[in-house]
């Protein structure tokens, strides 16, 4: 036998002290479907750990096969028994079990060995890397910061997607929503967001926790692997509460992934949490609350749902700089059937969080992608941590697409337009095609505005509007190539200075110039 | 229903109410209230809350071995304990008191010998 082996054994031997003391313990008296009625435990707290107690009657060596502890969640008191949710293997439990009380509130693991990790919703490794060796336990459930602790959001999130840095701002410690009928891109959007952080300086990027929930795991599996392909897993942390765990897990995995965040919010970083999607973690919720014998509200779900989503989401801050100046923005993400924003869990998200990214199916389907609609789409606190640069180039943007989107509705009916009419549905129609992006490619601010400088200012109205995706693309290459003063001045200045405008228009026509093929 | 009539009940015998006259109290407050229909299920609640009070205040005692219970019996000062038996112990005992549990047991020792040995 290895000597190491023995002497681990050896020092632990040497170094054991019995426990002592009384535990309290109780009996399972009833289980199914993942609930447990439990008999006894009377000092029980609500969201108290307990764990089922399997080595009774079971032989020493049987007992140390055994597949780990099997834990347990109590989220009801009642008059003579006190009912929890089992956190894994409901098969485990047995009518009589022991339950012993473990006297502390679920928490999670984080740190940064938890980096390029991924992890179940009780902050277990899942991904065969072997266990964390010394993680901060973190509480599952926990008060959010206070308005003393907080400050306003005035930094930028860049999500690298042109339509939203431009038009939908949003903010370090801020709740943008994404919301959308299924396959309308409402994970690409959060997906590329993570990516996007790459460009950001190692020392302010934020890190991301995305948190699946009720996916396919070949899903979960093809974002790690595009996170991996992107260099953007190493500063990544993916909780996977996936279709197949129990109801109580994909309940829980949102609170994991915020209290994993919370770590770093707290030693003062910028952390990025995308709920994927909570949605379905609703319908966790319901089913644990109807076994659990709640009684049910609106669409069968509890009269808690609200403040389900609301101290989620609540946790999301940009702290005061007696706090360390940390923040933890939040990307949930709702999925809406037949594209109705009226639903009850939509309402509920859209009125906690502070805006919210509306994706279509029917743009979707006519190859606008990301398919945002922009007049639906709105962000409350965002545009304060806009760059001036982007505010110089994008200002009026989000009103001229909406009177495109209701000239093109006219356009439909009207065979005769008017000069301005129909340059005006030009400019918008290029527009679109200017914030058309591909997923996977989120573009660096300072390219994003030199782009919106050229669509802005008209420099792609006399390009077909085939050859528009084309033209852009030359369009940064040739800034980059011989203009690249400019771009460096953005990304440091974070504006767009007289100079560097006059040095762009200047650009503009020698491209028209070197570029005559494209404006034919 | 039936379970706050089976607590009255409950209270009523503890408070030291004969409990045949207790039972003739709960009949009549039934009849007189029109739920005399509710008398059966109020005698099954009544049986589970003394089975479990019964088990509230049971204690228990479990040893590895016949032959080991004096010397756990002194140890644990459970001395009107129920004995039990279980093997898987090794050695050592546990007690159940009143809803609480203390593990003595040479399993549990050993148990918490080899999960901290085995994790890397």
């Amino acid at each position: 036998m290895d000597s190491s082996i023995v002497e681990k054994i050896v020092k632990e031997i040497e170094g054991y002290a019995p426990k002592g003391g009384h535990t309290n313990v109780g009996r399972i008296t009833a289980v199914g479907d993942g609930v447990v009625a439990i008999d006894g435990l009377e000092k029980a707290v609500m969201s108290e750990v307990v764990e089922f107690e399997e080595t009774a009657g079971k032989s020493l060596e049987d007992s140390m096969h055994g597949e780990g502890k099997l834990l347990g969640l109590i989220l009801n008191l009642e008059e003579d028994s006190v009912r929890a949710v089992i956190l894994g293997d409901t098969a485990r439990v047995k009518e009589g079990m022991v339950v012993k009380s473990t006297g502390t509130v679920l928490s999670v693991p984080s740190g940064d060995e938890l980096l390029g990790r991924v992890v179940n919703a009780l902050g277990e490794p899942v991904d065969g890397k072997g266990p964390f060796k010394k993680p901060t336990m973190m509480p599952v459930e926990r008060e959010s910061y206070g308005v003393i602790d907080r400050k306003a959001v005035t930094t930028p999130l860049q999500t690298g997607i042109k339509a939203i840095d431009a038009m939908i701002p949003i903010g370090r410690g801020q709740r943008e929503l994404i919301i959308g009928d299924r396959s309308t891109g409402k994970t690409t959007v959060a997906i590329d967001t993570i990516i996007n952080q790459k460009y950001e300086p190692a020392d302010k990027r934020p890190i991301c926790v995305y948190v699946a929930i009720g996916q396919k795991e070949s899903k979960t599996a093809r974002i790690m692997q595009q996170l991996k392909d992107n260099d953007a897993f190493a500063y990544t942390v993916i909780v996977d509460a996936p279709a197949s765990a129990p109801a109580a897990l994909q309940y829980l995995a949102p609170f994991s992934g915020v209290a994993i965040g919370e770590y770093f919010m707290d030693r003062g970083q910028d952390v990025l949490v995308i709920y994927d999607d909570l949605s379905k973690q609703a319908v966790a919720y319901r089913q644990l609350s109807l076994l659990l014998r709640r009684p049910p509200g609106r669409e069968a779900y509890p009269g808690d749902i609200f403040y389900l989503h609301s101290r989620l989401l609540e946790r999301s801050a940009r702290l005061s700089d007696a706090k360390g100046g940390g923040s933890l923005t939040a990307l949930p993400i709702i999925e809406t059937q037949e594209g109705d924003i009226s639903g009850y869990i939509p309402t509920n998200v859209i009125s906690i969080t502070d805006g919210q990214i509306f994706l279509e199916g029917g743009l979707f389907n006519k190859g606008v992608r990301p398919a945002i609609n922009v007049g639906d789409s709105v962000s409350r606190v965002g545009s304060a941590a806009q760059t001036k640069a982007m505010k110089s180039v994008a200002g009026t943007l989000k009103l001229e697409l909406a009177q495109f989107r209701e000239l093109e509705a006219f356009m439909q009916f009207a065979s005769d337009l008017d000069k301005a009419t129909a340059d005006r549905i030009a400019s918008g129609q290029r527009m679109v095609e200017v914030l058309k992006q591909k997923n996977g490619s989120p573009m660096p601010v300072e390219q994003q505005v030199i782009d919106l400088f050229a669509a802005v200012n008209k420099l792609f109205i006399e390009v077909p509007l085939a050859k528009v995706k084309q033209a852009e693309a030359q369009w940064i290459e040739f800034i980059n190539a011989g203009y690249s003063e400019v771009l460096e001045d953005i990304k440091k200045t974070g504006a767009v200075s007289d100079d560097s405008k006059k040095e762009l228009t200047r650009a503009m026509e020698a491209f028209r110039g070197a570029h005559g093929e494209l404006f034919a | 229903m039936e379970k706050a009539y089976a607590q009255a009940l409950w209270e009523l015998i503890q408070k030291g109410e004969k409990p045949k006259e207790a039972v003739t109290k709960i009949q009549t407050a039934l009849a007189q209230r029109g739920r005399a229909a509710l008398m059966p299920a109020v005698g099954r609640a009544f049986e589970r809350l003394a089975q479990r009070e019964a088990q509230k205040n049971r204690s228990v005692l479990v040893v590895a071995r016949k032959g080991d219970e004096a010397n756990a019996r002194k140890e644990s000062a459970a001395h009107d304990a129920e004995i039990k038996v279980d093997e898987s112990l090794i050695g050592g005992w546990q007690l159940f008191d009143r809803g609480q549990m203390r593990d003595e047991s040479w399993k549990s020792a050993l148990l918490s010998i080899y999960n901290a040995s085995t994790r890397t």
